[in-house]
């Protein structure tokens, strides 16, 4: 694994390329990580899929959003259309780094749907696999809101009188920056379409696939539905070892 | 952040830890190199991305800050054939600073688990300036006490179903054995006996260590007063301050509170070079 830098010079994004081990395979998977909470807690789960993957000859490429991890920018600067280029960025490095013919993209929680927005403004990849994937922008928007609710309670609950933490400002959302113009794109976002994709879902994934959609369950349970889970690691490492071993069954 | 550069670097034995140098265009001389581990199972970004936002503040001020995750968390792989160990993995941190001409001192900063991590390096360490630990150890006191019974009874005006319980005995509250989620999240640090932290800390002192100490809202079921941590360990008391800010959250999840935490250590950092 090698960390990097790339995408423009004014923006650089941080990732981190996994190399394939063995014969590299035709195709390069780009992971695209959620956002604030659900990034955190998927950290080290994504980062065993892409070693898991890598292990069986595929290319990766993790990598942050401008304005979220180390990639570079403000948070309260971050923006759904720099989102879409830090993604069209990703998916080039990764076939320049590789060589590979073909680009799959797993999109974890909302990185499925923003990567389906990438390709419907013309990001060119060949497959995506929606892991967890909420059924769309606003609902996804929505259940934030109520873990962000139901957290605050809790520590309020807590806590004595006149202590209680001051109310989240409008331009955050569970603890990070929320900016107006990201809220309103991410609340805009529609729900997925099963052209070249497939969906990969936890055990507990409660949202049901389109007709005709090609569908995965995962062995574990993802608990993104739930407050108590927010600070929770997600790394159900057995289940994302045979994740890959299907994935390779299903790319070249 | 236009005048800052950050650098990935991998370090320690077989090259498995990971870390973000972050360095100003123009690094101050003889200032500390700041080192910041992980806070619990967040990676090397930290909670609401707290860390990130302290080494631009603080590369901003002309100071390096290495930010890394510890074996096990985040990129950085666990060791083979034995168990993680974070003071290692410091000593790591540092090895590795020294060889690049960072240093020749360093200032440690910790948020919960991390500032378990970093008292049980720095009191073995003459590598170690200065510590901040943020919801560290606390312990309690009669006043402590006093005050954690009267702020129950209130509770009662609240919520008196659920609190009549909590009257009676331990009430499961403990950041420190149970983590600030939930009964769900992983355990993240046992504190040592008093006597042996009380210890450590003389240790520091002696050593002409700096040390600061933050302690949030989140925390007051262990501790409930400003002076708290003076009453506990009474040598501390005019060469260590205490910051107590209990309408702040463990994981800072307020902007305001980031910023003022920011503030706070830019400040006392300035003061360290006074």
């Amino acid at each position: 694994m090698e960390a990097i830098h790339f995408g423009p010079m004014t923006r650089p994004l941080f990732g981190l390329h996994h190399r394939a081990q063995g014969a590299p395979r035709r195709t390069a998977v780009l992971l695209c990580p959620a956002w604030g909470p659900e990034y955190l807690r998927a950290y080290r789960g994504l980062q065993v899929l892409a070693k898991a993957l890598s292990a069986r000859g595929f290319e990766c490429l993790r990598f942050d959003y401008s304005g979220t991890g180390d990639s570079e920018g403000a948070a309260l600067d971050a923006r759904l259309p720099n989102w879409i280029q830090d993604i069209k960025s990703a998916a080039q490095e990764l076939l320049d780094l590789s060589g590979a013919e073909r680009l799959a993209i797993i999109g974890h929680r909302s990185g499925a749907l923003v990567a389906a927005e990438a390709r419907r403004q013309g990001v060119a990849f060949d497959t995506l696999l929606a892991l967890d994937a909420p059924l769309d922008g606003a609902s996804h928007v929505a259940t934030l809101q109520r873990i962000g609710i139901a957290e605050d309670a809790r520590r309020n609950r807590y806590r004595s009188l006149g202590n209680e933490l001051p109310p989240a400002q409008a331009d955050e959302l569970c603890g990070h920056a929320w900016p107006a113009d990201l809220a309103r794109a991410f609340t805009g976002l529609p729900r997925l379409t099963p052209d070249r994709m497939r969906w990969l879902n936890s055990r507990d994934h409660r949202i049901p696939s389109p007709e005709g959609a090609l569908t995965y369950t995962l062995q574990d349970d993802g608990h993104w539905q739930h407050p108590q889970w927010i600070y929770s690691p997600w790394c159900p490492t057995p289940a994302l070892n045979r994740l890959a071993e299907d994935c390779a069954a299903w790319l070249a | 952040m236009a005048r800052l550069k950050e650098r990935a670097l991998r370090f320690g034995e077989d090259q498995r830890l990971l870390g973000i140098l972050t360095v100003p265009a123009t690094p101050l001389a003889g200032l500390p190199t700041v080192i910041i581990p992980n806070t619990g199972i967040d990676h090397r970004v930290g909670p609401n991305r707290l860390h990130v936002q302290l080494a631009r503040a603080l590369g901003a001020a002309g100071y390096c800050t290495l930010r890394f995750d510890l074996s096990g968390l985040g990129d950085s792989d666990a060791p083979r054939g034995a168990a993680p160990d974070a003071s290692r993995d410091l000593q790591d941190a540092v090895s590795m600073l020294l060889s690049r001409q960072h240093g020749p001192q360093f200032l440690l900063i910790g948020l919960c688990s991390g500032a378990h991590d970093i008292h049980q390096f720095a009191k073995n360490s003459l590598d170690v300036m200065g510590a901040l630990f943020i919801d560290g150890y606390a312990y309690p006191t009669p006043r402590f006490k006093r005050r954690r019974f009267m702020q129950r009874l209130l509770r009662l005006h609240r919520k008196a179903a659920e609190t009549l319980p909590s009257l009676l005995g331990d009430d499961g509250e403990s950041l420190a054995t149970q983590g600030p989620a939930s009964s769900l999240a992983p355990e993240y640090f046992r504190q040592p006996a008093l006597e042996e932290a009380s210890a450590d800390f003389t240790t520091m002192l002696s050593r002409g260590i700096h040390l600061a100490f933050l302690f949030t809202g989140d925390m007051e079921s262990e501790y409930n007063y400003a002076e708290q941590h003076f009453d506990v360990f009474p040598q501390l008391k005019g060469y260590a301050e205490v910051w107590y800010q209990p309408k702040t959250d463990h994981t800072l999840s307020r902007r305001t509170s980031r910023e003022a935490l920011v503030q706070h250590i830019r400040e006392w950092m300035g003061r360290l070079k006074d």
